[in-house]
Order: C-alpha cells, then structure tokens, then sequence
C-alpha cells in the first residue's frame, strides 16, 4: 500500500542558480501540508525553495508598505541577468539596519558585491502574470574570489541540469522514462513539472550564459554581450542633458535610476509573460504597479522602449522582446 | 580586447552625459572589470547612475503602490460566491468524463464530472464540473489544487468553471496508479517504504522470543528473525506461530513495515500469507549473509542481528550495581573499521586483555543502540564474539582515524563519528556567540532558565552555529568555545572584547562577511534523524578554491569551448 511520506521539517537545500534561468521560472509548487515547503520550479527543472546567489548589487531601495513600514526593493546583477529580492520588517532587524548602510555606501557610488541566501516566490498578478523574486535570509559583501568561486558552482549546477533535460527530451515525461534515460535522480521529479509546464525548449541559451559566467569566473577580459539586453538609455523629462549640478532640483519624479529599475522590470515581466503570443499591455501595467510604478511612469518607460527597439509591439497593445 | 569593451562603454556614458567626467567614468569601469570582475556592459547601470549624481541628477523615489489582490483562495465550495473567480481550491476529482462538444460550430475536447470539497477527510461536499481545458491531471480519484477556475451559476445551481487558463497541480494521483502491494518488492525498496508490502527472501535466522505486556498482563510468544534478498537484508518479528527453517526461500505476502528508532522491521500479523517459494536463481544462504556483513558506516539506531568485522581498540571494564541490587559488569570498548568508529558494550566474559589490542573480531547478531547519535555495537554473549587470526588494519586509531566523506552521503546515512566533510556555508545563526549553559545537564538555557532544571545560576560558554550546503544536502554546524576560538585565533578575554564591540548580532554578521558562500572544511561527528543531520564540530577550516582553475574544469567538463 502506497501511503503519503510523513512530513518532515528538514531544511531545504540552498539551489546555486544563475538570475536568468530564476527569472524565467513561472511555475510555484506547494505541497498540501501546512508548513509543506512551496518550491519554484524553473524551465530546467531545478526546485527552488532556497537559493544562494551573488552579484553586483545594482539598486536598493527603500518603500513605505501599506501597514506603514519600511521595505527595501532591490535588484542583483549576476553574469546572467537580473535578481528582484524585498526585504521586509518581518525579517531580522540587522538586516533591515545593513540595508541602509548598504543603499548608502550604493548611493556613494561603491560598487558592492554581494551575495545572498534567499527563499523564492514567484507573485502572480490578477490576469495569471508571473514574475519572481527572492527573500533574502542572509546576505554579506563578498569579494571578486568568493564571486568567481559562486560563479563556478553555479556555472556546475546549471550544466548538471541542462545535462538532465537533455537526456530526457522528447521523452514521454514520467520517473521511469526519465530514470531509464539516465536523468540524475535529483532532477527527475522537477524536470517533470518543468515539462508539463513549460513544454519543450531548447537549453542552448542556457549554455551561453554558462560560458559567460566562466569567462568571468577565469579573469577574462572580454566577455560576450548578453543576448536580448535592453540598451541603457537615460530619459530626462526635458529631454536634454542637465548640464549643472543646480538643475537637479527641476527633476523630478522620472529619475534616471528609477527609469533603468522599470525599464528592466518591463523587460523582465514581457520576457517571463510572453507564452509565444506576446502580453498584452494590460498585463504589463498590471505587473508594473504590483511593483510600485504608478501607471503612466510605466506607459512612457514602455514606448521609449518600443522606440529604443528593445520592444516591439507587434500588434496593436501586444509586446514582445525584440529580437 | 578588455580596453576596447571599457571604450564603448565610456562612450555610451558619455553620449547620454555629455557633462560626464571622462577619466572618471573609465577608471569606474576599470575598477568593476578588474575588483569585482563585473564587465563594462553589466556595470553600465551602476556607473551611469554614479554619474548621474555627481552630475546632480536628483535621485527620487518612486511611490509605492500595494500589491495587486491574489488569487481568491478557499477551503470549501461553500464559501464561495456566484461571481467568484481566479478561485484556489483543493479537491477530490469524483468523476471525470472526457466528451467532444460542439461550441460555436467548433468541435471540443471538454471534460465534465463530479468533484468533491475536503478531499484529505472524506466528507465534503460535492458541484459539477466542466473542464474546458481538458486538463490531463484531472483523473478518477485525483486530489489536485485548482487555481484560476470560475463559478457558474445556472437555474440556481451552481458548479465550476476550469478554464483554459486555470492550472491544475496533482496532490495525490487518482487511484489508478497506486501498485498492487501483492506485488513483490525488494528488501531494499520495501526498507524506504511504510505500510503493507511483500517480499521474496530467504530465512537467514530465526529464534523464538517472548514479548512482555507493558501492562504486566502477561506475555507473548513472537518469533524474530531475518530474511535478506540480493538487495539487503530486514529484520522481522512474528506475532503469529512460525516454523520454516533457516535457509528456506518464503514469499511473503501483506506483512507490515514498522519502524524502531531508525531500523524498519517487517511484522508479520494474522493477515499476512507466509509460503514456500521456489527459485533456483535466489542467492544461497551463505552468500545473502556475507552480503548482509555491515560496516560501522552502515549501523543504524535500532538494528538487529548485525554481524560486523571490526577492530578493538581499546576496553575498559565497569562495574556497576543495577536497581534490583545485582553486581554488574560490562566491557567498554571502541571499534573501528576504515569507515568509522563506533562503540560496544559486551555484557559477557571475554577471553582477550588490554595488552593484547588492537584485535580484530567478528561480532554475531548483534544489537545496535545509539547514544547522542555514536552508535553502541551491544553483545548479550561470548558465543557472538569470534577473534578473527587475520592482521589488525594497522595503526588506524581513534584519534587521527577520520574519514572523509561527501556531505549528501553522511546526510543519507545513520549517525558517524570520526568524520571529515566539506560544503558551502550557507547560513550563521544569529545565535552564535556567548551562551549559558545549565550546571547541572550542560543544556543552553533560554532567559536563565533551564529546560529541565529551571531557573539557575548558568555557566558561561562559546558556540557557533552555521549550516553548510552542497546543494543537495546539508548539515548544522556545531562549533564549541574550542575549535571557535582556534578558528578565529583568539582566547576567552579576546573573543569577550570582540562581541562587546560588535554585539550579537554584529558578531554574526562578522562571520558572514567570512564566512557566507565560502567553502568549509568541518572534522567532527554526526548526528542524523528525521529533522536532518547535526555536526558536532572539533575543527574547521575555510577552504581556498582557485576559481579560475575551477572555470576551466568546468569548461572541459562540459565541453563548452
């Protein structure tokens, strides 16, 4: 007689993953226990309920919440793309004090290298959008070695599980196909899932950015584009350079930061919401102000995008990444 | 070339910011390249908004707005309304009829049928369905979660809607797939498995055995024993008469898997079909018991009739009076094999003395307890002792006897001692640092009070308390006050200076910047059970990785050239 394993409070393993294989994910598991743990499951079939990353730490800040605490937004830049993670005051106060010093030393110009153990969500937008983050449970400044050694694992990891999926495509997806086709027993269950949801892709992507990771992680020099970046352009509402440090007062609201922080954001919502068929704008300004940008901040970052060829709207109110 | 990368990009910055400082913005981006191995296009961002400022570009925040409503999760049907929608809901799938109907002149694939609230306790409440996906995990008997269906009222009725773009995620598969536990399994499967199953093995022994009723109403006869396959061996316990003989192959249909401490044991109740089988193919007797020999690696809480070959090291004899007042004496002695050290107790005369170790002895069905996770090889007779004329393994001892061993394979094994394991630092407790302990039991106390002994005068001790991690399994890291202060080089009085500047917290926090993502090289013993696996912690030492020797491995592993 089959009977449901007992529940088991063992902590979950911490998943080395790259940003792009964790922003790509758009499906959440939960077992149906109380205090069963929920997992992200990615295309490659990793199941994420803790992650350790690293990267440059690219923006923190704070927001006021609507219980009327402080919580601080950020983003992580790894060799691969980009991290989402909040910081709430459930969480401990020293991190909440080591944020501020953090979005000061940011704000001074220091660059920061920072890693991080967090568990995953994945937030869910009324009309099904999907897009990830990450609470942080830990997190430190590291250094160029402690990143590039990071970088490997994560580099090992991803390839273990391309290695996984490659052996089970065009496999009927169930345990035993899969375990006869060789796929490491650690995968099987979550490339299951992967594939029931996601379908069949192919990985090649994931092996660029791979070798990119490497490049870093060697003290290369020169390392490939990363494909499908947005150019970075700045908008100022006047449309012309500030050229003295007094217009800075007559700046307001659209700010270059913020602007790079949305822009990135839309990439990322178009890019994990896009089922083959493009999004809708809806859906876009939906994800948007779920992330606190008001509506029409979001509308004029989407059409400097569209115009910038980072986005195309290929028909009417429906975008997708340009490729 | 790297200076060809960092051009473009100064030229980029200074396109957009024509007033930017131009020297500035390359060593900006020379400085990301060469510190923090971050390339000119992902510092783009960074150093654009470095210049930005200093150009005097405010930086504001934007407002923030909540969070949008989730999904309308439910328990019940009956709390749902008759527009309710984007509904979460657990159920039982009933029925489920797959059918082609017309809809607006197209023929579809719909599924209708019959689901049912509360699917983990039987009762529930029952609505229709229509499935307009069809959704494949929507199956006879399936408990599946339902997210993003509708409701649909009609004439006063009213069922749910699964829509195209609902998700269905399976909890429990339909009846259909459950296996036929008449079906045999092997030793091994059925050893990871709860409940009924059935086996084919052969009898390796067997001996009458009498229960005593806690209640002191009496006694039961019970027969324990073994039986083992090519794939392991399991214990078993009887409660029904039983007469075949060792040696014989038995299938054994409908017994029940318990377990003792971390030991499943096979019972064999009035249900079960014990019978003769014949299979010419099976491993014989003196094979399977070979087999069935256990390193000190393997030992489990609980096992029974384990034969072990191992080396003594040391005994030490103890006398004691018991509580009904009888003189007692037993051997305690240290065993070690090239994959651990253990403990055993012999309840019995021997025939070697101190001077005479180390020797090697084969020890016979024997009993495995454990104490605080070391297990404890325990001998009730000398007929279970057989000194083994083969050479002793030589000068393993105790003290520098350490094996290494991968991180996942300790986690999936019993309790070791003797250890030596690596894995990435993932976690530093905040806990860490100066702790009280209990005079009387050692216990940490909570607000000077002890769980056991209640409020009390605590002592003072060191300890830190980390997790490491190689992405399929961990393990707590113990530290003592020892190996603590050797691994920051520092005494009692320099490790109280360090935590009044930095404080709780602080101290944590110190530790992380060293430690966190760092590999870790930890000595000690194990502690596993069903919470996970501890590691009492003698030694630890950060390990340096050569990250650029480890891309380039990595690179010929996967052939990504």
């Amino acid at each position: 007689m089959m009977q449901a394993s007992t529940t088991r409070a063992r902590r979950q393993p911490a998943i080395r993953l790259l940003a792009q294989e964790f922003s790509e994910s758009s499906l959440q598991e939960r077992g149906s226990g109380q205090f069963d743990p929920s997992f992200v499951i990615t295309k490659l079939g990793a199941k994420v309920n803790r992650a350790i990353v690293a990267g440059l730490l690219e923006s923190l800040q704070p927001r006021e919440t609507s219980s009327g605490s402080t919580m601080w937004q950020g983003t992580l830049r790894d060799a691969s793309g980009l991290h989402f993670f909040s910081i709430g005051d459930f969480q401990d106060d020293g991190l909440l004090a080591k944020s501020e010093d953090w979005a000061k030393s940011l704000a001074d110009g220091e660059p920061i290298l920072m890693m991080m153990v967090a568990k995953t969500r994945i937030f869910q937008s009324d009309d099904g959008a999907v897009y990830t983050s990450l609470r942080p449970e830990e997190m430190c400044v590291v250094n160029r070695a402690t990143y590039a050694n990071w970088l490997v694992e994560a580099a090992n990891a991803t390839m273990q599980r391309v290695a996984s999926a490659d052996k089970g495509r065009g496999l009927e997806p169930s345990a035993q196909a899969f375990a006869e086709a060789g796929v490491d027993a650690d995968h099987i269950e979550g490339l299951i899932l992967a594939r029931n949801h996601y379908g069949e892709f192919d990985p090649e992507v994931y092996r660029l950015t791979v070798m990119r990771a490497l490049d870093l992680a060697e003290g290369k020099a020169e390392v490939a584009e990363l494909p499908n970046q947005p150019k970075i352009t700045i908008t100022n509402q006047s449309g012309t350079e500030s050229s003295t440090s007094t217009s800075g007062k007559e700046d307001e609201g659209n700010t270059a930061s913020d602007t790079e922080v949305l822009r990135a954001t839309i990439e990322s919502i178009v890019r994990s919401a896009d089922q083959g068929d493009g999004v809708d704008l809806a859906k876009i300004m939906a994800n948007c102000q779920a992330r606190g940008f008001a509506n029409e901040e979001a509308d004029a970052a989407l059409d400097e995008m569209v115009s910038d060829k980072v986005i195309d709207e290929y028909r009417f109110g429906w975008f997708k990444i340009h490729e | 070339m790297a200076d060809e990368a960092i051009e473009r990009a100064v030229k980029e910055v200074l396109a957009q910011i024509p007033s930017a400082d131009e020297e500035m913005v390359r060593q900006e981006f020379t400085r990301y390249q060469a510190e923090f191995i971050i390339p000119p296009q992902d510092a783009m961002r960074s150093v654009l908004r470095k210049v930005q400022t200093q150009a005097g570009i405010v930086v504001a925040e934007t407002k923030s707005a909540a969070p949008s409503a989730p999904m309308k999760k439910v328990e019940r049907l009956s709390e749902l309304a008759a527009d309710d929608k984007n509904i979460v809901i657990e159920v039982k799938i009933v029925s489920h009829n797959p059918v082609v109907q017309s809809v607006r002149g197209q023929d579809r694939n719909i599924a209708f049928g019959t689901l049912q609230d509360n699917p983990w306790s039987g009762q529930g409440e029952r609505w229709d369905y229509k499935d307009w996906g069809p959704s494949a995990n929507l199956k006879d008997g399936a408990i599946v979660r339902i997210e993003g269906c509708t409701v649909n009222e009609y004439q006063g009725k009213r069922s749910l809607n699964i829509n195209q773009s609902s998700r269905v995620v399976v909890l429990q598969e339909g009846s259909a797939t459950t296996t036929n536990p008449s079906d045999p399994i092997t030793i091994a499967e059925a050893s990871e498995q709860d409940g009924m199953v059935t086996i084919v093995g052969r009898l390796l022994s067997a001996r009458a055995d009498v229960i005593t009723r806690r209640d002191g109403s009496g006694t039961i006869d019970v027969v324990r024993g073994k039986i083992a396959d090519s794939t392991g061996s399991i214990g078993f316990l009887s409660w029904e008469p039983f007469t075949h003989t060792e040696g014989e192959l038995l299938k054994i249909e409908a017994a029940n898997i318990r377990r003792f401490r971390d030991t499943p044991e096979l019972n064999f109740g009035r249900t079960t079909k014990v019978e003769v089988f014949h299979d010419t193919n099976f491993p014989d007797t003196e094979t399977l018991a070979e087999s069935s020999l256990m390193t000190i690696s393997q030992l489990r809480d609980g096992a029974k009739d384990v034969t072990i070959i191992a080396q003594l090291q040391s005994i030490t004899e103890r006398n004691f009076t018991n509580q009904e007042g009888e003189e007692k004496k037993v051997y305690a002695g240290q065993l070690v094999d090239p994959t651990g050290q253990c403990k055993s107790s012999m309840w019995c005369e021997v025939d070697f003395t101190e001077e005479e170790l180390p020797i090697m002895l084969r020890l016979e069905n024997t009993r495995i307890r454990a104490w605080q996770g070391i297990p404890d090889v325990t001998i009730d007779d000398a007929s279970q002792i057989t000194r083994l004329e083969q050479e002793p393994w030589g000068d393993i001892s105790p003290e520098n006897h350490v094996v290494a061993a991968e991180l996942r394979n300790l986690a999936d094994s019993g309790s070791r001692v003797g250890i030596e394991t690596s894995g990435t630092v993932v976690s530093i407790r905040n806990d860490s640092g100066i702790i009280w302990r209990c005079p009387e039991c050692r216990r940490a106390l909570r607000e000077d009070n002890c769980q056991v002994h209640g409020a009390v005068q605590g002592n003072r001790d060191v300890r830190v308390r980390l997790v490491i991690d190689d992405g399929h399994s961990n393990g707590s890291v113990i530290i003592g006050s020892e190996p603590t202060f050797a691994f920051l080089e520092t005494d009692m009085a320099g490790f109280e200076d360090t935590m009044g500047e930095l404080g709780q917290f602080g101290f944590a926090q110190s530790l992380r910047d060293r430690l966190l993502g760092r590999q870790l090289k930890v000595g000690g013993r194990t502690i596993v059970d069903e919470q996970g696996m501890m590691i009492i912690a003698n030694s630890i030492e950060t390990v340096d990785v050569d990250a650029a020797l480890a891309a380039s491995e990595a690179r010929t592993a996967w052939r990504l050239v």
